[in-house]
């Protein structure tokens, strides 16, 4: 049987040393581009990119009327029920058993279908490329299949990110929130948003503060889809049938109208 | 009542000879291709040179360096508009290709021959656009990586979706054109 992996980001635990950006570039071979800087949680405007599938932005805000600076690791959630997959024909994006959504540039057309479905806005295409890839975290397939850890947990340093089975680490989010119930807000993001995320996270602050998509929807998205898809060979079989119904009618009304002419026309010679 | 006389000139074509036939007479005309360079003509090529260029821009530096198009907006008006129009202008090839053969309307069947050579244009301009956008797929059937199957996969599933947003991309704005001038639409 094959394990549901995730992860918890305690955003209390997390001093923003990027130790986990360096750490996921070094295990999946990701050049820095030329005129890129580290530490750029510092200033508060890291971006993910084709060579940089994991950031750490800072967030600035208001708690108990203190300000407060809080860093939020940012990657590919890893949906359990993924809408990149179920938008992607190709079938380049899929949820493994495991957990992982990966990536196949084997079978990417490059139609970008993904970055439009993703609720997050996680994937990043390489537009200067001749030959572009959708790039993001593969939550590093092949170390999670071993039994490993993902780099970026491994590599942190202060406990921040928590790996194991998902179930395990809705429990250890649950257990932590009622530990300290007036640290936390007491939500854990990820559990039903976009039906469901392989990554949790919990924080001291509210999630909307920290720039959290929190009007995701609860349900998971392929299932809004389907809702319509499932009509497709109806509509497909129906509308074929209804079209050729009416060919076949309009067709005969012809042909009985030229006949009715042409014995018309007959009856007007005899009559003379 | 009595079928209508055609009062069309019938017109024959053999060879490189249009013989036209009306009442008792014969013309025979000599069919002539020419292509002469207006001014219109010529500012047509250039566009088409232009586009030449662009596009070999596009195969060297990426999508982004000619479409402007970010992780924000991986779609924008680059599918709006070059890839859409194409579909929407052969849509109405194909709506009147309908009303003539399948509602058999044949006094339309004129109409129909045009509309629909629209249309194969209109098509051939979708996938023109589908060629310069999914390079990475053609590139890779060409290399053998993929099936026939998943080289097609975008010109179907693409298409069928894109064509019922086209209605929105494409439709509105033109309609609010007409009722309200362009002025009207973009204030």
């Amino acid at each position: 049987m094959t394990r549901n992996m995730g992860a918890l980001v305690d955003i209390t635990k997390c001093i923003g040393c990027e130790s986990c950006v360096v750490a996921c570039r070094l295990y999946n071979g990701l050049e820095p581009g030329q005129d890129e800087e580290y530490g750029t949680a510092r200033d508060g405007n890291a971006e993910l990119a084709p060579n940089k599938w994991t950031v750490v932005r800072s967030c600035r805000t208001e708690k108990n009327g203190k300000q407060i600076r809080r860093f939020v690791k940012q990657q590919c959630f890893h949906c359990l029920e993924p809408a990149c997959a179920s938008a992607c024909f190709a079938k380049a994006l899929q949820k493994t058993p495991a957990g992982p959504v990966v990536y196949n540039e084997k079978l990417c057309v490059g139609c970008r279908y993904c970055m439009i479905a993703c609720p997050f806005g996680i994937l990043r295409f390489e537009w200067d490329k001749p030959f572009p890839r959708v790039l993001k975290c593969q939550m590093c397939l092949g170390r999670v299949t071993d039994g490993q850890m993902p780099a970026c947990a491994a590599a942190c340093p202060t406990g921040a990110i928590t790996f194991g089975d998902r179930d395990k680490m809705v429990e250890e989010a649950k257990n932590r929130l009622a530990a300290n119930p007036d640290l936390y807000t007491g939500q854990i993001y990820g559990l039903k948003d976009a039906g469901g995320t392989s990554w949790l996270y919990i924080s001291d602050a509210p999630f909307e503060q920290l720039g959290f998509r929190t009007d995701v929807p609860q349900k998971p998205i392929p299932e809004y889809t389907w809702q319509v898809l499932r009509w497709t060979p109806f509509i497909f079989v129906g509308w074929g049938a209804l079209l050729t119904g009416m060919y076949l009618y309009t067709k005969r009304r012809a042909g009985v109208h030229e006949e009715e002419e042409m014995y018309a026309a007959v009856d007007d010679d005899d009559g003379k | 009542m009595r079928k209508k006389k055609c009062t069309l000139p019938l017109m024959m074509m053999t060879g490189n000879k249009k013989t036209f036939k009306t009442g008792g007479e014969v013309f025979v005309q000599k069919k002539h291709w020419t292509f002469r360079i207006t001014g219109f003509r010529l500012l047509l090529i250039l566009f088409v040179l232009t586009a030449v260029v662009v596009s070999l821009y596009r195969f060297i530096f990426g999508l982004g360096s000619v479409t402007n198009l970010n992780d924000q907006w991986p779609w924008g008006l680059w599918i709006g508009f070059d890839l859409l129009c194409g579909i929407a202008l052969a849509g109405g090839g194909f709506s009147t290709a309908l009303i003539v053969h399948v509602l058999h309307k044949e006094k339309y069947l004129p109409i129909a021959r045009a509309a629909l050579l629209t249309s194969l244009i209109g098509y051939i301009i979708a996938l023109v656009s589908l060629f310069l956008d999914l390079y990475h797929c053609a590139g890779q059937s060409f290399s053998g990586h993929r099936e026939m199957v998943q080289f097609l996969a975008p010109l179907l599933f693409l298409g069928i979706p894109l064509g019922a947003v086209r209605g929105v991309l494409v439709h509105l704005p033109l309609h609010y054109c007409t009722d309200h001038g362009v002025r009207g639409y973009l204030l």
